[in-house]
């Protein structure tokens, strides 16, 4: 059987259906996901049932939810999209039934690389990733764009903007490194490349915080919105231990309950932007992430957390020397699983809370940054750490320079400018084979 | 008659549509190479999780006198090594570093890796032949190089008791004699224990000097090799017909009939 040809044939069927769907309909959340896992956890097995029942329990999904979008505009005259709600009712349909699901990864699925180098004097690179973070510091300090062009600072002007650019180099460059420590720590957990922060679900339960505090009070403060979008971190994290503490939980399954958090969070993000109220125009400039405001009394802490998160983390490196081997092998060695898994994601979970806040939920970074790491040869669990913190770091100063001077004077979003480099690594990503 | 290693009482192990172990009551002993054998789904693997910690289990079982549940999880780790059935992919490590990962119930999770880890981690590449690549990306070894090297991870581990699931299932003959004679030497002269999964019944009855057959998630026999290597005893356990041939030298060999 020529495999290739059939994935290849598969895929195009499915994207050709989602494709027509979306230009019909517009973007439906989570039927797709939530049909299939609903009919298989009902008892549906082989591939046949699988499809006869999926669409009949994907159309009943849609229809319920379409008809409760239609009641609630009766009542009260405002019109939410139906796609939005179906993620509403799909993301705790699929939390809810996450312990019900079997089933597994085929193996080898997940390596779609060879191996990757290893160097033999990885110390060499750190501290020349180190230099290179210090030095991109100083330069993005010192230059800088004016109306008729590039200018490189003097020394009076450096002195005047030092206080200015210092406070969000250094947020920029500290969310960057927690967001990587925090994909580096996943990635090590769950032995899955692919694994990172933006879907543990704490950046979606943040904005569904910060959301909320938006409509509660009337003219909110910062600290009130930070408090609420850390609360909805928390929050989302307290979920996604909870999944963890489950004994046979595999870390895999626990991404998908970050999955399903993001989805939920999402939707009622794009049913609050569908109103297009004053609070949409709050969340929307919050959501693509900006360094623009920030001070130094916001900057410092994020720093401090980075940092600590990266001791933490060196204090754990034999748990993350031995997890990537698999739960059998490191509670053969009576490493404490369950105290391993539970503290290394919610040590995750508060570097992305707090990076989150600054970047806003979405940025790659967390994805990028590890992975990158690890492709130049930093293999030891110390180093990939290490490793990763500084590319996210520097990446982060990067992605902070391009957004303040490439729509000058206007100022892009940080977080929006870190996807825009990141989404395009993710798809190169994915895209090359084990060839 | 030797002390007992494990006391097996009324085990049961249930999944949501079957019973894979079904009351089983033994005792193993301690100090002896013990072969685990029976058909596929026989519920081998399946007890020797147990014993191992990984899956949770009902009855009462006790590791040297004591209740499974009551040994925190690094004194079990540092009386006891398991190998499981499939290693996993070690990404980016060196066979010594993966043989120094054995080290973790003694030092901890920030203990310092003094002196007597070093020697150990040197002894077990030693005893396992795996000296000469310690150096070398576990990943870009052979099977059987592999299988040594996670093998010398246990080693390093000092357990006085080895739980291993089939493993020599990937590795060819003569790999298979090496690694079950070197679990057999660790047993003889260093007094350790060994409870090991074999689909070979043939090297079962040549390496291991007490033999537990399971059928069906229930014990089948229990005995020395020479009380398994009869044709009723075998085809009891297997459900077809075996033939036992002898070896110029005596020694037994079972094949089907």
């Amino acid at each position: 059987m020529n495999v290739a040809l059939v994935r290849l044939a598969a895929a195009a069927l499915a994207v050709w259906i989602a494709a027509c769907v979306s230009a019909e309909l517009g973007l439906i959340a989570f039927v797709g996901l939530a049909a299939p896992a609903l009919v298989r956890t009902m008892g549906a097995r082989g591939i046949g049932p699988l499809l006869a029942l999926s669409p009949l329990v994907g159309a009943l999904i849609l229809s319920v939810c379409d008809g409760l979008v239609l009641t609630v505009a009766g009542t009260t005259g405002e019109m939410f999209p139906t796609g939005a709600l179906t993620g509403l009712i799909g993301g705790p349909l699929l939390i809810w039934l996450l312990p019900r699901l079997r089933g597994s990864t085929p193996p080898g699925t997940e390596r779609a690389e060879g191996p990757a180098p290893r160097l033999a004097r990885p110390r060499r690179i750190l501290l020349g990733l180190g230099m290179l973070l210090i030095a991109a510091a100083l330069v993005l300090v010192w230059i800088g764009r004016v109306p008729d062009g590039w200018a490189v600072l003097d020394w009076s002007s450096f002195n005047a903007f030092l206080p200015l650019r210092l406070p969000r180099l250094i947020a920029a460059a500290s969310a960057g490194a927690a967001l990587a420590l925090a994909g580096a720590l996943l990635q090590r957990l769950t032995a899955n490349p692919l694994a990172s922060p933006e879907v543990l679900g704490v950046s979606g339960g943040a904005s569904l915080g910060y959301a909320a505090v938006t409509f509660a009070l009337a003219a909110p403060t910062a600290a009130a919105l930070s408090t609420g979008a850390m609360t909805g971190a928390a929050l989302s994290l307290a979920l996604v231990a909870a999944f963890v503490s489950h004994r046979d939980m595999p870390a895999e399954r626990v991404l998908l309950a970050g999955i399903a958090v993001s989805a939920l969070a999402s939707s009622v993000l794009l049913a609050i932007m569908a109103t297009g109220s004053p609070q949409a125009w709050m969340i929307l400039g919050w959501l693509s992430g900006s360094s623009s405001a920030i001070g130094m009394g916001g900057a410092l802490p994020l720093l401090a957390l980075a940092l600590s998160v990266w001791i933490m983390a060196m204090a754990s490196r034999r748990w993350l020397a031995t997890l990537p081997l698999g739960a059998e092998t490191a509670g053969g060695l009576g490493l404490p699983l369950r105290l391993a898994r539970l503290s290394l994601i919610g040590l995750a979970g508060i570097a992305t809370g707090a990076a989150t806040m600054l970047v806003g939920p979405l940025s790659f970074v967390g994805l990028m940054a590890p992975h990158l790491a690890r492709r130049i040869g930093l293999a030891r669990a110390t180093d990939h750490v290490t490793g990763a913190a500084l590319i996210g770091a520097i990446l982060m100063l990067a992605a902070d320079f391009g957004a303040r001077m490439a729509g000058f004077p206007y100022e892009l979003p940080l977080g929006l400018f870190a996807s825009l480099i990141g989404a395009p690594w993710l798809i190169w990503l994915m895209t090359r084979s084990r060839t | 008659m030797t002390h007992t290693l494990f006391g097996i009482e009324n085990l049961s192990v249930e999944v949501p549509t079957r019973r894979l172990l079904d009351g089983i009551t033994l005792q193993l002993p301690a100090g002896q190479m013990v072969a685990l054998i029976g058909h596929n789904g026989s519920g081998k693997s399946t007890l020797l999780k147990v014993l191992a910690r990984q899956i949770p289990a009902l009855g009462r079982v006790t590791f040297e006198n004591r209740r499974l549940e009551d040994w925190a999880s690094r004194d079990y780790a540092r009386r006891l090594a398991f190998l499981p059935q499939t290693t996993p992919p070690a990404e980016g490590m060196t066979v010594r570093e993966l043989v120094a990962l054995g080290r973790y119930p003694w030092h901890g999770a920030l203990g310092r890796f003094g002196p007597a880890d070093h020697a150990a981690v040197e002894r077990a590449l030693n005893e396992c032949g795996v000296a000469d690549f310690a150096d070398r990306l576990v990943d870009t070894l052979s099977g059987g190089e592999r299988q040594r090297a996670w093998l010398a991870m246990m080693i390093a581990q000092e357990a006085g008791t080895l739980l291993l699931d089939e493993p020599i299932s990937a590795l060819d003959i003569a790999h298979q004699v090496e690694v079950l004679a070197l679990v057999r030497r660790m047993c003889h002269a260093q007094s350790r224990s060994a409870v090991i999964v074999l689909h070979e019944v043939n090297m079962a009855a040549r390496f291991c000097d007490h033999i537990v057959a399971l059928k069906g998630g229930r014990l089948a026999m229990q005995g020395s090799p020479s009380d398994l290597m009869r044709p009723e005893a075998l085809q009891a356990i297997y459900g077809l017909p075996m033939q036992v041939l002898t070896r110029p030298d005596g020694q037994p060999v079972a094949i089907p009939a």
